[in-house]
């Protein structure tokens, strides 16, 4: 029978086979986590190293902080390696997903170095993927079924997806791995649980510390070498450094009014936000109240809309011409990493670091700092979790190291940090401004024992503190009201989601 | 489909399997998330635990307890109020000046259009620069003369205007549609008005504008959707703040929804919004019988 391509059959048959494109494509969305990687799952391990590394993609794009890094650190992070378990258990999974909050390639890239050292190790392939907005698209996927196998949370993320069922416990996992409680910054690993469960291993902690320039301090007339001790000191120092044009526009900053802020101003107070066993929010009780009302005090002398107009003409410290590197800003309350940007846009700048000062300016005090971070879970619903934890493990415990220095964030592991301190001054050089005072930052870890509350409504808590600091500084409602509000929305929320 | 040729029904089934991905989309990702939110509305549903029915209790709560739902909505009001009205008469001022045949004038056309094809993201943090109090374009130009800068986004009382300001860069889109609508209006009826001496007001306010009439209702009811669904430079540039003073509807749906975890309650909010953008509609279609004027009808 002669049959002839007339125009309608081909236009069929295209029009069928689009459909069945795009419909395949809508449908095999879910799969593709587990399936994606099917080349890299074709081919033997020692392939699979050479198969996903994007190596030189990433050797050229990551930071000087990666690529310079640390010569004595490398040998710490390979005796690190070498105690790592010769055989690790991945249940046989050829790949992973893992995804993290994206903080630019230049932290992304060390990371994903250390996922190809893992595949070397273990002949699993890491596949990244950096989110912006990673809560909100964890909570989609983790609803989808297509979670990845281990996941970036933080102190108020974890909380809320650990309240929701949507975390797996970790403790089998670290029990069978010899990782214990103890081996953590205790405010890290407490941050970690709900009801008595580990639901993240720490990943980075922030050591906050507050750096002072030496150079205003010397402009202002104040000793450049004793930087304040006492939060009256701090005030008193600012007095005489903040500066006013013609129209009484700020032109040289001090402490900013609503410094340090919640959730660190709160503590060193002796405040505290939770009563776990009462289930009872506490964040209007008295010491709370004190703390927001020496805020206000401060925001008196310097007005915070003032303030806030001149801050926003400064780019951040990350950036160039920042506040800090101009000398527009005495202070800058914040990590070691820092230092990256510092070297690069203010190298004459000479300035000083010390510890967040307190009431009395005591050590002991210390204890009231509040230490947050990052941790590292493994969601419910995800394909490989014996894969997920092995990668935990390694990259945040048996290289945590590595992860710190490389990625510029505070290592978490007590009995690595000596070799922490290593890398880090490694990384910064001998004649590096920051040196000296590194050890601020890893005391502060060690002293702080403060962290958010681990409650099923920690990120809207959160939300409403920041809330009433904006309501308290501005003189739109006292701190009892403000406090009084924040404590009635957090508890009813809180009482509704125990509730269930 | 009984009644079909079959060179007819052919044709049928053809159109319905080219169009298939579209429909199935919709179905699976527009009506069926559209019907689910509304049983959603009525439960306790985090989308990681199975939805609890609580009946009635999210919309309670929205209207006796909640003191965001009537700040959030005050907010989003405040700012229709002012951005549609402004919006409109800009675009049709502006669009009645682009018309004139002059020299050079599709490059001022297309100037004014520019603003709609950035993202938005970028024109967001474009914007935080030009209203930045010290160093911005707006607080430059008021020293210049010698006014006092404003504060504008770190001010409660000038955030919202501020995003007022915004929304005019962005008219360019419905000046392009009124653009069409000036070129639509025939000549002779110009012609005519010269013949009764008719003068350009007069012209205007009585062949120009008129005329006009169904373009400027196609942009108010585009409009009103649009400034009620105000979201993405309220979250990039101030996040709410200062002072709950940009905590608009769609900000504060969004964040009961992802950061909160409460779909069921945000499903209540938007329903709450549809009910009212629907009747805002419905109003306007409404009386646009009184001032909507199709060439060659009367009403």
């Amino acid at each position: 029978m002669d049959r002839r391509l007339s125009r309608r059959n081909v236009l069929r048959g295209i029009m069928l086979l689009g459909s069945g494109a795009v419909l395949a494509a809508c449908g095999g969305a879910a799969p593709t986590a587990t399936s994606a990687p099917a080349a890299a799952a074709t081919s033997a391990p020692a392939a699979a190293t050479a198969t996903p590394v994007p190596a030189e993609a990433t050797a050229t794009t990551a930071p000087a902080a990666a690529t310079a890094a640390p010569a004595a650190a490398t040998p710490t992070a390979a005796a690190a390696a070498t105690s790592a378990p010769a055989a690790v258990d991945t249940g046989g999974a050829k790949s992973i997903e893992v995804w993290n909050a994206n903080w630019g390639e230049e932290y992304n890239a060390p990371m994903k170095l250390i996922g190809d050292q893992f595949t070397q190790d273990t002949g699993v392939t890491v596949n990244w993927t950096f989110n912006d907005n990673w809560q909100e698209k964890l909570l989609t996927a983790i609803a989808g079924g297509v979670p990845p196998d281990a996941t970036y949370t933080n102190w108020v993320g974890l909380p809320t997806l650990a309240f929701q069922d949507s975390l797996l416990p970790l403790d089998d996992y670290m029990a069978s791995s010899g990782i214990k409680d103890s081996d953590f910054i205790k405010a890290m690993i407490d941050a970690c649980k709900w009801q008595g469960k580990t639901y993240g291993m720490p990943g980075g902690a922030d050591f906050l510390v507050l750096f002072y320039s030496k150079d205003v301090y010397t402009a202002a007339g104040l000793d450049p070498e004793a930087p304040p001790k006492t939060l009256e000191e701090w005030v008193a120092h600012s007095e005489k450094i903040y500066q006013t044009d013609a129209q009484g526009n700020y032109i040289r900053m001090g402490m900013a009014p609503t410094d340090p802020g919640n959730p660190y101003l709160e503590p060193l107070f002796g405040g505290k936000w939770y009563d776990p066993d009462a289930q009872k929010v506490t964040c209007n009780s008295k010491e709370n109240v004190d703390a927001f009302t020496w805020m206000l005090g401060n925001c008196k002398k310097w007005d915070p809309q003032k303030v806030a107009a001149f801050t926003a003409g400064t780019p951040g410290y990350s950036q160039p011409n920042s506040g800090f590197a101009t000398g527009k800003v005495a202070y800058l309350y914040n990590g070691f990493w820092a230092a990256e940007a510092l070297d690069k846009y203010a190298p004459d700048l000479k300035y000083g670091i010390t510890f967040l000062p307190t009431l009395k300016g005591t050590p002991e005090e210390r204890k009231n700092y509040c230490i947050q971070g990052w941790d590292y879970s493994i969601p419910k619903g995800a394909k490989q979790t014996k894969a997920g934890w092995a990668f935990i493990k390694y990259a945040f415990y048996d290289k945590s190291v590595d992860m710190g220095v490389k990625t510029l964030n505070g290592n978490c592991v007590l009995s690595h940090m000596d070799d922490f301190n290593k890398g880090v001054e490694a990384w910064l050089g001998p004649n590096n401004r920051m040196t000296p005072y590194f050890h601020i930052f890893t005391e502060t870890g060690a002293a702080g024992q403060v962290f958010w509350p681990v409650m099923p409504v920690a990120s809207r808590y959160y939300d409403e503190m920041n809330r009433a600091q904006d309501f308290i500084s501005r003189s739109e409602k006292t701190p009892q009201q403000a406090l009084d509000e924040c404590a009635q929305i957090v508890q009813s929320e809180l009482d509704k989601a125990l509730k269930g | 489909m009984l009644h079909l040729s079959a060179a007819r029904r052919r044709d049928f089934i053809n159109g319905l399997l080219f169009t298939s991905p579209w429909l199935i989309g919709t179905v699976i990702f527009t009506i069926y998330p559209v019907f689910a939110s509304i049983f959603f509305s009525f439960t306790d549903y985090s989308v990681l635990k199975a939805p609890k029915w609580v009946g009635l209790a999210n919309y309670v709560e929205l209207f006796t307890k909640d003191i965001y739902f009537p700040k959030s909505m005050y907010n989003t009001i405040y700012y229709a109020a002012l951005s549609l009205p402004l919006g409109l008469a800009a675009s049709v001022g502006l669009a009645l000046l682009l018309n004139k045949k002059l020299f050079g004038m599709s490059v001022y056309r297309t100037i004014f259009y520019l603003p709609n094809i950035l993202p938005t993201v970028a024109m967001s943090i474009l914007w935080i620069w030009l209203l930045n109090p010290n160093y911005g374009l707006f607080n430059s130009i008021l020293k210049a003369v010698g006014l006092r800068g404003v504060p504008w986004l770190t001010s409660p009382t000038w955030s919202k205007p501020s995003f007022v300001l915004m929304s005019l860069w962005g008219i360019g889109g419905s000046m392009v549609i009124y653009l069409a609508g000036l070129q639509d209006i025939p000549q002779h009826l110009y012609e005519a008005a010269d013949l009764d001496g008719a003068n350009g007001l007069q012209k205007m306010l009585n062949v120009t504008l008129p005329m006009l009439t169904p373009t400027i209702f196609f942009n108010l009811v585009m409009g009103l959707i649009g400034v009620f669904g105000f979201f993405t430079q309220a979250f990039i540039m101030t996040n709410g703040g200062p002072l709950d003073s940009t905590l608009f509807y769609m900000l504060y749906l969004y964040r009961n929804a992802f950061v909160y975890f409460k779909m069921g309650y945000a499903s209540a909010m938007a329903w709450i919004l549809f009910v009212i953008v629907v009747s805002l509609t419905l109003l306007v279609f409404k009386s646009s019988g009184r001032w909507v004027y199709y060439g060659g009808s009367i009403t």
